[in-house]
């Protein structure tokens, strides 16, 4: 990581470049000629360098090419996430369904549908989003999240069919 | 401590290692300042080495020292950014995303200048031949630098630094667009 530049004491000046043995120095801290300064200056990169260069060029050119739609999916879940923290559950709920539509396989993003989706009373769509996470793999605290939802589900469920009932 | 993990993260972050010392010989290349040895990586301390003949100016030592460190905060944030929205988002974040947040790290924590390269440049701005341009530029920049060093030695400065460029401002951006 660290890098040293030549000490001017390195080397004494002498008259004739110390590469080719030309006369006319310019005065530059290394005896070399303008010719020869050229020449190491000049050195050519190795073959490797610049396809890794390459490389890391194109992954920062994808990764630009992405970034307004991440940047765009990220605000969004921002936006959702924050519906939900202000307990504005039918905001929340439109906004993780897009969401979950574009992410059918992401269990946090499900969770979080369901969780918007049972308390905007849209229990239909909980309940399918519930099936769909039952036969994923997941972890233990999204088990423990499902499993509150569940039970909430079944409660809200219960409710609703004794509500329909006294009708 | 830190010292000790030193060559440990050099090796995890090799292609900043790489990229700090390819990214000055370039400079040298273009300023016409022969490169006398290169070695852009080792297991050890220093992890890379550039020796090369002293720049002639003021201009050209500034610009080794802070050129490098501009465009790879630039390329690292660029090369961040997916895993950084991964992670203000859904939160699982692709292979890809990984792996190109981990190249963006690795060049930003290596894109300061060395500890020689801030006290030539520090040298040059106490020089009275460097013009009034160069030292009302030189002296601010040459504080940073050594605050940075400093720093680097008891809080890990350049991975905090990484961090807060590759993913940090562009999590605090999304925060921003979502509004309250």
């Amino acid at each position: 990581m660290k890098e040293h530049s030549l000490d001017k004491s390195e080397g004494p000046l002498k008259a004739q470049c110390q590469q080719c043995g030309a006369s006319g120095l310019d005065g530059e801290v290394m005896p070399v000629c303008e010719r020869c300064r050229l020449a190491i200056a000049r050195h050519d990169f190795p073959t490797w360098l610049k396809n890794s260069a390459f490389i890391v060029l194109l992954m920062a050119i994808i990764a630009g090419v992405q970034s307004p739609s991440k940047l765009a999916i990220a605000i969004a879940y921002k936006s959702a996430q924050n519906h939900a923290i202000r307990e504005e559950w039918e905001k929340a709920f439109q906004a993780y369904q897009a969401l979950s539509v574009k992410f059918p396989g992401n269990v946090g993003t499900t969770l979080s549908y369901v969780e918007a989706a049972l308390h905007s009373n849209h229990l239909g769509e909980a309940s399918d989003g519930l099936q769909l996470l039952s036969h994923d793999l997941i972890s233990e605290s999204e088990g423990a999240r499902l499993l509150g939802f569940q039970e909430d589900l079944k409660r809200a469920l219960a409710i609703q069919t004794e509500k329909e009932s006294q009708r | 401590m830190l010292f000790i993990l030193d060559p440990v993260i050099a090796a995890l972050t090799f292609p900043g290692v790489i990229a700090h010392q390819a990214a000055r010989q370039l400079i040298c290349r273009v300023m016409n300042i022969p490169v006398l040895e290169v070695c852009y990586f080792r297991f050890g301390d220093p992890s890379g080495i550039l020796r090369y003949e002293s720049a002639n100016d003021a201009a050209k030592q500034y610009l080794i020292c802070v050129a490098p460190l501009f465009c790879y905060t630039i390329l690292g944030a660029v090369l961040g950014f997916p895993l950084a929205m991964a992670f203000a988002g859904h939160g699982s974040p692709q292979f890809v995303d990984i792996l190109f947040g981990w190249l963006g790290f690795s060049l930003v924590m290596h894109a300061f200048p060395s500890q020689e390269e801030v006290t030539e440049l520090f040298a040059w701005v106490r020089n009275s031949d460097t013009s009034l341009l160069m030292k009302i530029i030189g002296w601010p920049t040459v504080m940073v630098f050594k605050i940075c060093s400093i720093a680097s030695i008891y809080c890990w400065f350049y991975g905090l630094f990484a961090i807060l460029f590759c993913f940090g401002l562009s999590n605090q951006l999304v925060v921003f667009l979502a509004g309250p």
